[in-house]
């Protein structure tokens, strides 16, 4: 499996720069593989996360980012807490489906038209593996979020 | 005070110091001119036949002063003419605001008249772009665009202005001058270990580029030298931050550098970098440049470093903090047997000789720096008369010699020369050195040198051809010569009588010399049309990607 690298930044003007760093990243021939805007725990501060899985170093491209005005820290992450949020619906539903659930952590809920709808914040790993195994009950929606990645282990980090 | 948006543009302008702008009116920027010329002078500007040549003439502003250039275009065309020139500035770390103006808030993406999304299609070849969208940020944004363009590494800024702005009103508040974000501090302790690296060396040489100009450290950077007796390269961008007479100036290195300066590169141990980025055309194989040598690298821009090639030991922070904190680390050496060997190569650098029956590049340069006095300023445009230029020409002092770089922008020097000849005023001597494929990009400019009266020298290298793209098709294409030959019957004094200024044609030595002679004495632009053969090849020449043993002499 490709490595996946994942880069953190910190802006107060999430508008005006995604453009910049989209413009970036394609310069540079990196695929974005993921890529989110979200609240910090900071007023007014916005985080935006990119992963991608092209595996080259990414040291380069991290500090032209830092070079734009609206950027004011990025985070080089590897490894660590890496979280994605599932959202299943499936055509059928029994007792397994339950077990299943209970082994990942994950909530059954209902959909509006009564099918089942299995919910689960895990790894990016965890989360494939569920998957596989929801193989039985037919997969007939699926949403995946990107990674939510907190700065908990930074390789490099330029503010 | 109340006052509406464009009152706002000129009193910030006229606050930030601006005396002077470069621009070219229409629909959407009505209200900034006529605010400027309600300011009675307080803010100038001059203009140009186009935007492009604005933006050309805002960047020789800058480049020949170090001040920030200003330029105001319309919306739409207005606006997509400027961005050659922001994209030149941009490559070459020039620090430049431009004001376009734009269609109504309310109309923003309904593609109006003249409306083009400039702040979007300026975003990568700009250090920032920006559309302003409430009167109440105009005075801050444009503070913001002249402080982003003086810090750190410079660069062009662009503020987009909707219309609508311009006559909105509110309350303005003058502040001083926006100052320039303070550089990290070099770090002690990487200084420490460059003067390590430098002291410890036996074959130590100093590789510098135009970041020693941006930074104000040609002065120091001579002292480094003079002091720790160290030999250097320069860039093109860095010609004329050692005088071309120093004898620790072993001049540019590089795919048209000379022999003995690629040379001291391949065989130094200790390599301090200054202000440099190691460009393709510089480090032309990276992975085998300075291989014998530990390198030092200074650079503003933290994202320079180690780039294109590794960095042993790295100083970000200012050019000018650097040197000055390095300076007294360093101890005086004796180079002799190092000496010996960059003087031994430099016996066999490129020679050409002298001719009197027909015109040389080589001997023109020679005769322009020998008659134009030192403090002369030169500009180019691209091609080959740009590297005989970066060559030959006596190169004295820092922003003497203004040419683009990075972008290579054909077209880029007779704006630049209107913006240094207005910067530096009527006294100081400018020359331009184009040759006839540039200068049909360009020539268009004439017409504002006759009408601001500016006693600009433009030296034509006319050798018919495209000669640079064909001196590529000789070497490396078998002489199959597409789209390099253009047979074009332009008349240059006939087409400068048109415009209504002078000029001559040339065709020996002799009479190169009498025509610039009595250039010297006019008070109003000249041509001087220099007939020069097609095949007259820039040498020496490393081939791209290629390496030392490449080198190509005759």
């Amino acid at each position: 499996m490709k490595q996946t690298n994942v880069v953190t930044m910190l802006t107060e003007n999430p508008n005006g720069v995604l453009g910049r760093i989209i413009a970036l990243f394609g310069r540079h021939g990196v695929a974005i593989d993921s890529l989110s805007v979200s609240a910090t725990a900071e007023q007014g501060i916005s985080r935006i996360t990119v992963t991608t899985l092209c595996g080259r170093p990414l040291t380069q491209l991290a500090l032209q980012a830092r070079r734009l005005v609206d950027i004011r820290q990025v985070t080089l992450l590897e490894g660590g807490a890496r979280r994605e949020v599932l959202e299943v619906k499936l055509c059928r539903c029994d007792d397994g489906l339950f077990d299943l659930a209970r082994r990942y952590g994950a909530a059954v809920l209902t959909a509006d038209d009564g099918c089942p709808v299995l919910e689960c914040a895990h790894t990016p790993a965890a989360l494939d593996a569920l998957l596989a195994e929801l193989e039985p009950w037919q997969v007939a929606e699926l949403s995946r979020t990107v990674v939510a990645a907190p700065a908990l282990h930074p390789a490099a980090s330029w503010g | 005070m109340k006052l509406t948006g464009a009152q706002i543009f000129v009193e910030t302008l006229a606050e930030q110091g601006v005396e002077l702008l470069f621009g070219y009116p229409g629909g959407t920027v009505l209200n900034l001119f006529d605010a400027l010329y309600e300011s009675a002078g307080r803010v100038k500007w001059v203009l140009t036949a186009d935007e492009c040549g604005a933006a050309h003439a805002a960047d020789g502003y800058a480049r020949s002063t170090g001040r920030t250039g200003v330029v105001l275009a319309t919306s739409g065309p207005g606006a997509t003419n400027l961005v050659t020139g922001l994209a030149t500035a941009h490559m070459d770390s020039v620090p430049l605001v431009a004001f376009t103006g734009n269609v109504s808030i309310g109309v923003l993406g309904l593609d109006g008249f003249q409306e083009a999304y400039i702040e979007g299609i300026a975003m990568p070849v700009t250090k920032h772009s920006v559309t302003v969208r409430r009167v109440e940020d105009l005075a801050d944004t444009i503070r913001a665009a002249f402080r982003i363009a003086q810090s750190g590494r410079k660069g062009p800024v662009l503020v987009d202005i909707p219309k609508d702005l311009t006559t909105a009103v509110c309350e303005f508040t003058p502040r001083s001058p926006a100052a320039a974000d303070t550089p990290p501090k070099p770090d002690a302790e990487a200084l420490a270990q460059a003067a390590a690296v430098l002291n410890e060396s036996k074959r130590p040489l100093v590789y510098f580029g135009g970041g020693v100009i941006s930074a104000g450290a040609a002065p120091l950077l001579r002292q480094l030298v003079a002091k720790a007796n160290l030999p250097a390269v320069h860039t093109l961008m860095a010609a004329g931050a050692l005088r071309w007479d120093d004898p620790m100036n072993l001049g540019m290195l590089g795919m048209h550098g000379r022999y003995s300066a690629n040379r001291a590169v391949e065989e130094a141990d200790a390599l301090l970098c200054v202000g440099a980025r190691f460009s393709d055309r510089v480090a032309l194989r990276p992975e085998g440049f300075a291989r014998r040598a530990r390198v030092v690298q200074i650079d503003i821009d933290e994202s320079e470093i180690g780039k294109n090639v590794a960095a042993d030991v790295s100083v970000p922070g200012d050019a000018a903090a650097a040197l000055e904190a390095l300076l007294p680390l360093l101890r005086p050496a004796d180079r002799t047997a190092w000496m010996e060997d960059l003087r031994a190569w430099q016996a066999k650098d490129y020679r050409l000789r002298t001719e009197e029956t027909f015109l040389q590049p080589h001997q023109i340069l020679e005769d322009i720096s020998s008659m134009a006095g030192e403090d002369a300023v030169y500009v180019t445009d691209v091609g080959q008369h740009q590297m005989w230029s970066a060559q030959y020409l006596h190169h004295t002092a820092p922003r003497q010699f203004l040419t683009s770089g990075g972008l290579g922008t054909m077209g880029f020097g007779y704006g630049a020369a209107i913006g240094a000849q207005l910067a530096l005023g009527r006294q100081r001597r400018v020359v331009m050195l184009t040759g006839d494929g540039s200068f049909h990009m360009n020539l268009n400019e004439a017409c504002t040198a006759v009408s601001y009266g500016l006693p600009i020298i433009t030296v034509i290298f006319n050798n018919q051809v495209l000669g640079m793209v064909r001196q590529w098709q000789t070497l490396f294409y078998d002489h199959r010569y597409a789209a390099t030959d253009p047979c074009r019957a332009t008349d240059f004094v006939k087409v400068a009588e048109g415009f209504g200024l002078k000029g001559w044609r040339c065709e020996t030595p002799q009479q190169f010399r009498e025509a610039f002679q009595k250039a010297l004495q006019e008070d109003g632009p000249v041509w001087i049309d220099c007939a020069i053969g097609k095949d007259e090849v820039v040498l020496p020449m490393i081939p791209g990607g290629g390496g030392l043993e490449d080198i190509i002499m005759t």
